[in-house]
């Protein structure tokens, strides 16, 4: 009897180490516990034995049982455990995260933000435009030595007097539109695509952004222009700076300035970025010239003006760091991402 | 333009230093783009505009610099008296639009070696020294802005010189030793039989000055800039002699310089000069501006005084006559920019100092007009987008070549740049797609975290109708998974408000589809049966391009909030199994939500094989639903999925 129980226990063993499916343990479980099981066939053999013999093994059989089955149970467990985990409340395709507005998109929110409280309304102008409103009718006659400023692209259309239309240069397109559709007071801004004839490289692109703003009514002087300089550099790069006029010469606007900003970088003592000039140049500006009034119908005794712009993506590039321009129109989703 | 300091200090006292000097010049005269030490001193690069030709010379440098350092002006000695010399046995034959002024000098002299100081001066510019005859000529045009051209005398055919247009195609060898071929239009110098120079541009190789030159004809002119400029552009020869010309020297700058250069063959080359002639004059009338000091402080919003704007004007060679509170100007013959008042109030404003204007609020009684189209809301869409897991790019507006060459792009309606700087940039983009769709093949490899990824763009397309250019704004997406696109166009149209009911998506091709290759399952998409865009299956990406403008008046953001209700909702989920085209699953989920109003909530919870499950929440927010009332709204739903192509598995109807 003793050698039949011990055989049987290595048996199990054997069985329950070798036992890795929940299905193994199903065939262990009958083939011992069962009704024509090995452990019921020792039982049976039981009734055979002396009574001694049946006080020494029952109740020993007994407990071997019960220990098998916690055995089996714990096993059981432990299958069923390192099996894969089925959520259903998972979703049952991945999900997107997070996006975010491109970095020119972002630079045109914040500078729209910084000029529609003073009641700038945004207005645009065609990318096609035809030599009027991009150059003639703002001072630069045909051939004029001032149009080497804008090296153009044409494209293979004709306006009504059957001169090729080109690309528009600059957003200063929109400055005898707005003042023909909205007469003055005027306050209009624009962003938006401008092209040169310009090879690509980290400094230079064929595609970029402008801003612009165009205010015209009774009365508006340079120290007007003054003001929103001051004002919006200091919205944009912080109180720090301010910022200072340069002669510069654009054939649209007479008294004509390059406004640059005090560096946010070094408060105007000379660091790398500014080139230790303390100093850096953001933005063209001047009073409307009185052949542009006159182009749009007004007359330049009782009407006066300022434009102002400024390269949205230079300016971008020094705030956020990045060091070529190619990267805003190319770029890819980590450039997006960060 | 570049200007050496210590040739400066020769015409002016300077008190200040290089680096002084050039701040100063950027803030009241010129942008100085730098200063740069070399062996021969400090030079400053002028960045000339094109409105101050007259500082192309040192001698209008040095003009600028004696009035912001009040320092005194010496200009080089000019005393050369033109009445001296005899006329020249020559006939100049001129065109006058082409040509105002022609002066020719006859010199005899020969091509010495220059002395040490002038060598250093020409060094000092960039110039490298050849000989007197001709290193007088450049510095003569240095210190002037004037250039002069030297021919040698005995390479002339005739006693004719004429300036007038080549007339036909013609080949001529230039100074550099290229032959050019010129167009009818250019602007040449001839002698009785052939061209000798290209105006104003460069001379020719047959008739410059050797070692053998004895006699010179040395030429003076003023040339037309615009026909300069063209010429200079077409043959891309921008000479110093050609961006001074294009400048236009004024005529009695030109006479001041004729009598420095004369002096100076006197002086130094020990030439003899035999005769001149002169054709066209030096005369040259300035215009007469008068203007108020309250003009001048009106428009600059300074509190100018008379006396500062009178020393201002007086010590830029202006004259000026005061009478009362009007000031009668005349700019110096220099300044031929000035011709209008507020060219003369410019000129008060930097002598005065920008620095010293003060800023005044911009008045704020402005109405503003209405826009057309509310930034809001074309901001609350964009938001919404990048919320919903989309990235915002910004590509150039053309089609790359791999772009035309992948989708198969029909070039010829495209608009088309036609000085385009490469191939990269020759067609205008007329759909947003194949730039979205170069943008997520780039961008997917480097998509670590295999989220699904989506882009958005927002630009213009470019389209010829009836040859006049059209530019309509699109918004435009694309997806690496077909679930994402169905979800965010779902729930775009949702959060726009659209009526569903008017949304439909039908196979077939839109007229203006652009691309021919590498796409499937192309839809339009139609609302209040009109056209709104396309839907497209572009290799294994998803897309869809809407127009913007009518995507913005369709849309309605404003609130509107509905009470709480006290009674329950229903949710049940639907099984369906698809029919073999997977793009009707957004007409299903359409037509199921307007089935009827009762369903508050639908959503494409599961996808498995060729299954998925659609979780519905049916609410009454006036009582409360029973399944009796749902039976027969299950039943609808299974009868509209049938006719998308779908069948309703696993639910008692």
């Amino acid at each position: 009897m003793k050698d039949l129980i011990e055989k049987l226990k290595q048996d199990f063993t054997n069985r329950l180490d070798k036992a890795n499916s929940a299905s193994d343990l199903e065939t262990l479980r009958v083939d011992f516990f069962g009704r024509k099981g090995k452990l019921n066939q020792i039982f049976k053999q039981l009734t055979r034995l002396s009574v001694e013999e049946k006080q020494k093994w029952g109740p020993y059989l007994n407990q071997l049982k019960a220990r098998w089955q916690k055995a089996l149970a714990n096993k059981h467990q432990k299958l069923t455990q390192t099996a894969p985990v089925a959520d259903f409340n998972f979703p049952a395709f991945p999900v997107p995260t997070f996006g975010r507005l491109h970095p020119i998109e972002w630079m045109r929110q914040k500078t729209l933000e910084i000029f529609t409280p003073l009641g700038f309304i945004e207005v645009d102008g065609p990318h096609i435009e035809n030599d009027w409103y991009n150059f003639e009718g703002l001072n630069i006659p045909p051939g004029h030595p001032a149009r080497d400023l804008w090296d153009t692209l044409y494209v293979d259309l004709k306006d009504d007097k059957n001169s090729p239309l080109l690309l528009r240069t600059h957003t200063s397109n929109i400055q005898l539109r707005a003042l023909q559709k909205y007469k003055p007071p005027l306050k209009v801004m624009s962003f938006g695509r401008c092209f040169r004839h310009e090879v690509l490289d980290p400094r230079h692109s064929h595609t970029f952004s402008q801003f612009e703003v165009l205010v015209v009514d009774k009365n508006i002087n340079m120290s007007h222009l003054k003001w929103l300089s001051d004002y919006f550099l200091k919205q944009i790069l912080g109180e720090v700076t301010q910022s200072r006029f340069r002669p510069k010469y654009y054939p649209f606007v007479e008294p004509g300035v390059g406004v640059d900003a005090k560096c946010v970088f070094c408060a105007g003592q000379g660091c790398s970025v500014c080139s230790n000039s303390g100093w850096f140049e953001i933005a063209g500006a001047g009073m409307v010239h009185p052949q542009v009034l006159t182009n749009a119908g007004l007359d330049p005794d009782e009407y006066s003006g300022f434009a102002w712009g400024f390269g949205p993506d230079r300016m971008l590039m020094l705030m956020t760091g990045v060091d070529d321009i190619r990267q805003l129109y190319q770029g890819n989703l980590n450039f997006l991402k960060g | 333009m570049k200007v050496p300091y210590r040739w400066l200090t020769k015409l002016v006292k300077l008190k200040s230093n290089p680096a002084e000097l050039a701040q100063k010049l950027s803030l009241m005269t010129i942008g100085v783009d730098e200063v740069k030490d070399t062996p021969l001193g400090p030079v400053l690069d002028l960045d000339v505009t094109y409105n101050r030709g007259d500082l192309l010379s040192m001698v209008g440098v040095a003009r600028e610099a004696a009035f912001i350092d009040k320092a005194k002006l010496t200009l080089p000695d000019a005393s050369f008296d033109l009445n001296n010399i005899p006329d020249a046995n020559l006939q100049i034959q001129r065109d006058q639009t082409a040509c105002q002024l022609y002066t020719a000098v006859i010199l005899e002299v020969s091509p010495t070696p220059s002395p040490e100081w002038l060598q250093q001066r020409l060094a000092s510019v960039g110039i490298t020294p050849q000989n007197i005859i001709v290193d007088l000529t450049n510095l003569v045009m240095w210190e002037w802005g004037q250039p002069f051209h030297a021919f040698d005398l005995d390479t002339l055919t005739g006693e004719t010189i004429s300036i007038k247009p080549a007339g036909r195609s013609l080949k001529f060898t230039t100074l550099d030793n290229k032959t050019r071929t010129l167009d009818p239009d250019d602007i040449l110098i001839w002698d009785d039989q052939k061209p000798i120079a290209l105006a104003g541009v460069m001379g020719g190789l047959e008739t410059e000055i050797t070692n053998q030159t004895q006699t010179v004809l040395l030429e003076m002119a003023l040339f037309d800039p615009f026909q300069i400029r063209r010429t200079a552009m077409k043959h891309g020869l921008f000479s110093d002699a050609a961006n001074r010309f294009i400048h236009k020297p004024s005529p009695q700058t030109s006479q001041m310089a004729l009598k420095r250069i004369l002096t100076l063959f006197a002086k130094h080359a020990k030439a003899k000069i035999k005769g001149i002639k002169i054709s066209g004059s030096f005369d040259q009338s300035m215009p007469v501006i008068s203007l108020t000091l309250d003009q001048v402080n009106s428009l600059l919003g300074a509190d100018i005084s008379l006396t500062q704007a009178a020393d201002i004007l007086t010590g830029l060679d202006f004259k000026l006559a005061v009478k009362k509170h009007n000031l009668i100007v005349t700019p110096p013959h220099w300044r031929q920019d000035i011709q209008i008042k507020q060219d003369v109030i410019e000129e008060i404003a930097r002598g005065f100092g920008y620095w010293r204007l003060k800023p005044s609020p911009l008045p704020l009684h402005f109405i503003p007009h209405k826009p057309a189209v509310s930034e809001t809301l074309s901001k609350q869409i964009k938001n919404f987008l990048t919320g919903q897991g989309l990235f915002q790019i910004n590509p150039f507006g053309f089609y790359t070549q791999a772009e035309i060459t992948h989708f198969g792009i029909q070039t010829k309606p495209l608009v088309r740049v036609t000085n385009f700087i490469s191939i990269e940039t020759r067609y205008l983009k007329s759909s947003l797609l194949p730039g979205l769709y170069s943008y997520i093949k780039t961008s997917r490899p480097i998509n670590w975290f295999d989220q699904p990824l989506g882009f958005f763009e927002i630009n213009r397309t470019y389209h010829r109708r009836h040859q006049k250019p059209d530019e309509p704004v699109k918004l435009a997406f694309i997806f690496d998974s077909q679930n994402f696109l169905t979800r965010i166009i779902n729930n775009l149209f949702e959060y726009l408000r659209f009526d569903y009911q008017h949304l439909r998506l039908k196979a077939q091709t839109p007229p203006d589809f652009p691309l021919t290759s590498h796409f499937q399952h192309l839809h339009t998409l139609f609302y209040k049966n009109k056209p709104l865009g396309w839907l497209v299956q572009l290799d294994d990406f998803w897309a869809v391009e809407l127009d913007w403008l009518a995507v913005l008046t369709n849309a309605d953001l404003t609130p509107k909030p509905s009470k709480p209700s006290s009674f329950a909702p229903i949710i049940e989920e639907l099984t369906f199994e698809p029919s073999n085209k997977p793009e009707l699953l957004f007409n299903l989920l359409i037509s199921l939500r307007y089935t009827t109003n009762l369903i508050k909530e639908l959503r494409l919870i599961d996808r498995y094989q060729n299954r998925f499950t659609i979780r519905i929440i049916y609410h009454d927010p006036h009582k409360q639903l029973a399944k009796k009332d749902i039976k027969p709204l299950r039943r609808q739903i299974a009868s509209q999925a049938q006719k998308q192509g779908y069948k309703l598995i696993g639910q008692e109807i």
